[in-house]
């Protein structure tokens, strides 16, 4: 009965913080831009995060290690230090994108400056993370997330052609502007697969102690849930695509994507919106930033864990504490949260190889995970789509940039 | 002893379970034959020097301005080592090792919330 309560919350959950700033900005500006016809990006990109979160959640309950302390067992500190400082980088960046679109969704409902509710935002991150355990983080946040739904119904209601979704499943080259088109591929296949995920997700199940035996527990919640999650986010570029698209609104801020929600929840739409990037977004922060205390105290063999008293990782703690405040720092600086989102989410198909592929390697390496191995199926496959990714975004984000 | 697969980079745990770090240098005698491993270390600088030498020694320096170079880095003999699966465990206690001080310092400088207690 328990193993059925946890894959329920783990579906549902996985449902509620599926989408976040990077999901949201990325299909909102393809759906306005090219229709329907990016949603093979979203597709792919959520194929290969439920098979990697499947992974980690494996290598964890299989090994009783994490992703960050497996690679550095496996590939030392020489190696490990390309992909740690890369995604510590990233994540700081994104977590100031994340707190910056929050920010925004309370100025939608305040009409404040969204700049004034960077400090308290961090604040109470930091409140949740320091005096609260990996449960409310992970479950409360996510089914607070559930609000997201909204973009699926939204979508549901304003009836779209079911054999154009059916057709944009599957890759086609557009018919103008074709750099903005691989760079929002790019960034979609960044936003949905975010390395931070990976480790969050392993380190979670050692937080929850899964066992070997539950392995078919954590295969369906990764499927299932971000299958589900995957549908949100495709509820967002078709959304965009039903009512942005025909106005010729590309929406360049988050106020702009807001109008989205106008033909199906009228004066509800503001306000709905607010709530869906406003917890969508905090959570992800939320979970940016106690992954960055993970990956920190994981590569350094600190003491770590939400659920542990803080006086007994303490270096853990000062590690989320630390990467939180230069957040903050970056977000008061004034830096546009949507430009910085998509600039991060295309940065992080850049670093994902480095990512990506040493997992794989731990995956078939019996060491880690004994007869629980991957199949070459999914080896080649995940392979391939990280160095295809990772090739094109080092071609399209300087043409992208340069573009303007 | 296959030193890369057994020792190096492994979770180093003190002898009641708790995280002393990761073994960052593996010191082998090399005037024996065949070499032996006669012992590891742990600690940031000797980690950084890995990396490069002048970020060990920037590390180092670190270490100095912060306070807490005190009996670093950790140095603990093969004939310490109680397990070595799947993490290395010594016979050490964490409130002997400099991790301890470090922990210390952190706790006097985060405040003494909920959490905290």
């Amino acid at each position: 009965m328990s193993a059925i309560f946890d894959l329920v919350l783990g579906i549902v959950t996985s449902i509620g913080g599926f989408v976040e700033a990077g999901s949201i900005s990325t299909a909102a500006q393809a759906g306005s831009e090219f229709g329907f016809q990016l949603l093979w990006a979203i597709a792919i990109a959520t194929l290969m995060l439920a098979m990697l979160v499947e992974m980690s959640g494996r290598l964890s309950a299989v090994s009783k290690r994490s992703m960050a302390a497996a690679v550095r067992e496996r590939f030392g500190i020489e190696f490990q230090i390309i992909p740690f400082t890369a995604e510590l980088a990233i994540d700081t960046l994104l977590l100031a994108a994340e707190i910056g679109g929050a920010a925004i969704a309370i100025k939608l409902l305040s009409g404040v400056q969204w700049q004034w509710w960077v400090i308290p935002l961090g604040g109470l991150a930091w409140a949740i993370l320091w005096c609260c355990g990996f449960g409310v983080v992970e479950y409360g946040i996510g089914l607070l997330g559930l609000v997201t739904l909204s973009f699926v119904y939204s979508a549901w209601r304003l009836q779209p052609a079911t054999d154009s979704i059916v057709a944009s499943l599957v890759p086609s080259v557009p018919q103008h502007d074709s750099v903005r088109y691989a760079f929002l591929a790019v960034s979609i296949v960044g936003a949905t697969v975010s390395p931070y995920l990976l480790n969050f997700y392993s380190s979670g199940s050692l937080e929850e102690k899964m066992a070997e035996e539950e392995l078919w527990v954590n295969r369906v919640t990764s499927y299932v849930g971000m299958c589900f999650g995957g549908v949100v986010s495709m509820g967002v570029l078709v959304t965009s695509a039903l009512v942005l698209q025909p106005q010729h609104i590309v929406p360049d801020s988050y106020e702009q994507a807001a109008l989205m929600f106008v033909p199906v929840f009228h004066k509800w739409a503001v306000p709905l919106f607010a709530a869906a990037l406003g917890i969508g977004c905090f959570g992800a922060a939320v979970e940016l930033a106690l992954n960055a205390g993970y990956v920190c105290s994981q590569v350094f063999g600190w003491s770590w864990g939400a659920n542990r008293p803080r006086r007994d990782a303490a270096r853990f703690s000062a590690a989320f504490t630390l990467v939180l405040a230069t957040a903050l720092l970056v977000g008061v600086l004034g830096f546009d949260p949507l430009r910085l989102t998509l600039l991060s989410v295309a940065l992080t198909v850049v670093i994902m190889p480095f990512v990506v592929l040493p997992f794989l390697a731990l995956m078939n390496d019996p060491r880690y995970v004994k007869k629980h191995g991957s199949g070459p199926i999914g080896n080649v496959l995940l392979a391939v789509l990280t160095l295809v990714g990772g090739l094109m975004a080092i071609v399209v984000i300087p043409l992208e940039v340069l573009g303007g | 002893m296959d030193v890369m697969r057994d020792l190096a980079d492994k979770l180093v745990l003190d002898r009641n379970g708790r995280e002393i770090g990761r073994v960052d240098r593996v010191l082998v005698n090399m005037s024996t034959s065949p070499p032996r491993v006669v012992g590891f270390e742990v600690g940031p600088a000797v980690l950084a020097t890995r990396l490069s030498p002048l970020l060990g020694r920037w590390v180092a320096g670190l270490e100095r301005a912060l306070g807490i170079e005190c009996d670093r880095p950790l140095r603990i003999d093969v004939a310490e080592i109680i397990d070595r699966a799947p993490h290395v465990r010594v016979d050490r206690l964490f409130s002997d090792t400099p991790a301890r001080l470090v922990e210390d310092k952190i706790q006097q400088a985060l405040p003494r919330l909920r959490g905290a207690a």
